[in-house]
């Protein structure tokens, strides 16, 4: 009891104390020690690339989805060719047509009486109008149209024969500097040579006292830096459902028709995905992931077979009558009757995955909640196709099903559907300190397909699914309380 | 954080983690650098803050300048020496009124252990469990190193209150 006294007498001391303290100075010494506010670009830069994937996804997933029009590619073609006609090339001769006659140059070099100004102009223009074509060292020009020559662009004829020479003059000039060049004396390449060793010395100089003062500030911005406080990996359990939208990727290497004959016939619904998975976040944010996942959706498989029947049979083709309308003969023949039967075939075709995906990411937390962008490989365990399929063009269809036929199931599906892509955003809000309800677009890109190799048609579908689940963190923070004596 | 907060936040927390900065140094300078590398760890380190009221910013504000502290005096080389078990011991009541510069020059004659022990036990209301683990001692030790300042101080107090009285 009695140490108590002069223990309450400290704190009542204590907490009653106040100091005189400019807090201007602390501040100044504070202030370039903060860390300053990051700029939201960075979070935006990361949605930026986010989204610029998916777009990438969808749209490859898109390209390889639509039927090609081969029809359509023709025709453009054919317009190509017919425009090309007027613009056809004119050689040498034909040179002046190739200067406007509302080029503004042209009409002044033609005003102009110095043969080298207006061969110099000649070339500007020429180079401008974007019609020359160099072949062979000598600049051939390209008539825009054979209606463009003007009395203008006569007086020009003799200056483009005039480009020619003098190019050839110009290249004749080179040759002989480069001969003068070889007969410079050997003192003179000494002191060349002299020269060049002086100049890298100084050049490298200049590079390691730049290196010292680059470490020089190295180490004041080490010196500078205070150590963050220790924190911990956090990791965490996820587990998660929600609906499916498969696109559809069928292609085939032989005839484009039988796909587009499948596509017609066979519509996707839709499905679920189950998944839970295992989460490790860095404290700087680094996300790794891994789990578990089965997904499965439905397709529906319609075709109409249409059969047609025709049964001859006896009977009245046509009736003579009298003027008061009575029936004097029957003429009786045969008669071909075609009877149409339409039977449709239904069904619910079922795509079951069972998948590994493991992914890396970066995690942004903004007070309570988390966003999370990440994306990686997923690893197909098991692929099941249950249902019926066109097995060739013929319109033969037969039913598919694993359990009951595999020797017919590995003619035309895999049992394993390969390696995909995967990229996911995520957010999260917490329910108590170690639950949070998530919500998780997604979306795969298998690399392979999901049917044989001998079938004809290669067939993979990428699932755009929205995940809502429950995280659990695994190792929360601990809060410590304590209780001051008093 | 905006730059106005951050300098509102200093007015108001600097007196408050002085105190406690200076309790755990010898000199105003020390306790003043301490004060600034606990605030420049405050501000970096805010968003890990999971208080939502002013008490619990506070001690979380607290526990830093306490950490930083400790930190600071295991860089210099600190070794805490684990000491065996003391009876405890009635000791005398004082009666006299001390200020804050009377009572630091008095922890400043502690042993830095037993400063140490008693700054966190008493004016800081740790555990002598929390004090074992953050300063990796024995939790008995932290009791004996309590004992001793305790006994230390009351002896330190009144020969302060006899010298007083004598120049009265």
């Amino acid at each position: 009891m009695k140490n108590n006294n002069f223990e309450d007498q400290f704190r009542k001391t204590f907490s009653a104390y106040e100091p005189n303290l400019s807090t201007d100075d602390i501040w100044e010494n504070v202030a370039p020690h903060l860390k300053q506010k990051k700029k939201r670009r960075f979070f935006f830069f990361w949605w930026l690339i986010g989204g610029l994937g998916l777009a990438t996804l969808l749209g490859y997933s898109l390209k390889q989805w639509l039927p090609h029009q081969p029809m359509a590619a023709t025709s453009v073609t054919k317009t190509i060719e017919k425009n090309l006609m007027p613009f056809t090339p004119v050689i040498d001769s034909e040179a002046e047509t190739c200067i406007e006659p509302n080029n503004d140059l042209a009409t002044a070099l033609a005003m102009t009486a110095a043969p080298s100004i207006q061969h110099s102009l000649l070339n500007v223009s020429l180079n401008k109008t974007n019609n020359s074509i160099p072949v062979n060292g000598i600049k051939k020009t390209v008539a825009p149209s054979p209606s463009n020559t003007t009395e203008g662009s006569k007086i020009l004829d003799s200056d483009a024969t005039l480009t020619e020479s003098n190019e050839k003059e110009s290249t004749y000039k080179n040759i002989k500097e480069e001969t003068i060049e070889k007969e410079v004396s050997p003192e003179e390449k000494r002191l060349k040579k002299k020269d060049q060793s002086v100049d890298l010395k100084e050049k490298k100089r200049k590079k390691s006292t730049e290196k010292k003062k680059k470490k020089k500030k190295k180490k004041k911005k080490k010196k500078r830096r205070i150590k963050p406080l220790k924190t911990k990996w956090k990791f965490s359990a996820q587990a998660t459902t929600g609906p499916v939208a498969p696109i559809r990727i069928m292609t085939s290497n032989q005839n484009e028709t039988f796909p587009n004959f499948r596509k017609e016939n066979e519509k996707t619904i839709g499905g679920f995905v189950v998944s839970s998975n295992f989460i490790a976040q860095s404290p700087r944010g680094l996300v790794l992931s891994g789990g578990i996942e089965y997904m499965e959706f439905w397709e529906k498989f319609r075709y109409d077979n249409f059969e047609e029947k025709t049964e001859i049979s006896t009977g009245t083709i046509a009736v003579v009558e009298n003027a008061e309308g009575e029936i004097i003969e029957t003429i009786r023949g045969a008669i071909s009757t075609t009877t149409t039967t339409t039977r449709t075939i239904r069904h619910n075709n079922k795509y079951q995955y069972f998948s590994f995906p493991i992914g890396i990411g970066k995690a942004w937390r903004n007070r309570k909640h988390y966003w999370r962008i990440y994306g990686g490989l997923d690893f197909n365990l098991a692929f099941a196709f249950d249902g019926k399929i066109f097995t060739d063009s013929n319109v033969s269809i037969r039913a598919i099903n694993r359990r009951e036929n595999e020797t017919l199931y590995d003619q035309f599906y895999k049992r394993k559907a390969g390696i995909g892509l995967w990229l996911s955003t995520e957010y999260s809000r917490p329910i108590t300190n170690q639950l949070s309800w998530m919500i998780a677009p997604r979306i795969k890109l298998p690399l392979a397909s999901i049917t044989a190799l001998d079938y004809e048609i290669k067939q993979r579908y990428a699932p755009i699914s929205l995940q809502i689940g429950i995280n659990y963190l695994i190792n929360p923070p601990k809060k410590k309380r304590r209780k001051i004596k008093r | 954080m905006n730059r106005k907060a951050q300098r509102e936040m200093v007015d108001h927390l600097s007196p408050y983690l002085y105190v406690i900065c200076r309790r755990y140094t010898e000199q105003h300078e020390d306790a003043q650098d301490l004060l600034q590398e606990s605030l420049i760890a405050i501000f970096n380190n805010i968003k890990k803050c999971k208080a939502d009221e002013i008490a619990g910013f506070k001690a979380w504000c607290r526990r830093i300048a306490i950490n930083k502290a400790l930190e600071k005096k295991r860089k210099r080389g600190l070794t805490l020496t684990t000491l065996p078990d003391i009876p405890l011991s009635m000791l005398p009541a004082i009666q006299s009124q001390l200020n804050v510069d009377d009572i630091l020059k008095l922890l400043q004659r502690l042993p830095e252990n037993q400063r140490i022990v008693f700054n966190l036990a008493v004016l800081d209301g740790f555990t002598h469990r929390e004090i074992a683990e953050m300063i990796n001692i024995q939790e008995s030790s932290s009791r004996t190193f309590l004992t001793r300042a305790r006994q230390k101080l009351q002896a330190l107090m009144t020969a302060n209150v006899k010298e007083k009285s004598i120049k009265n």
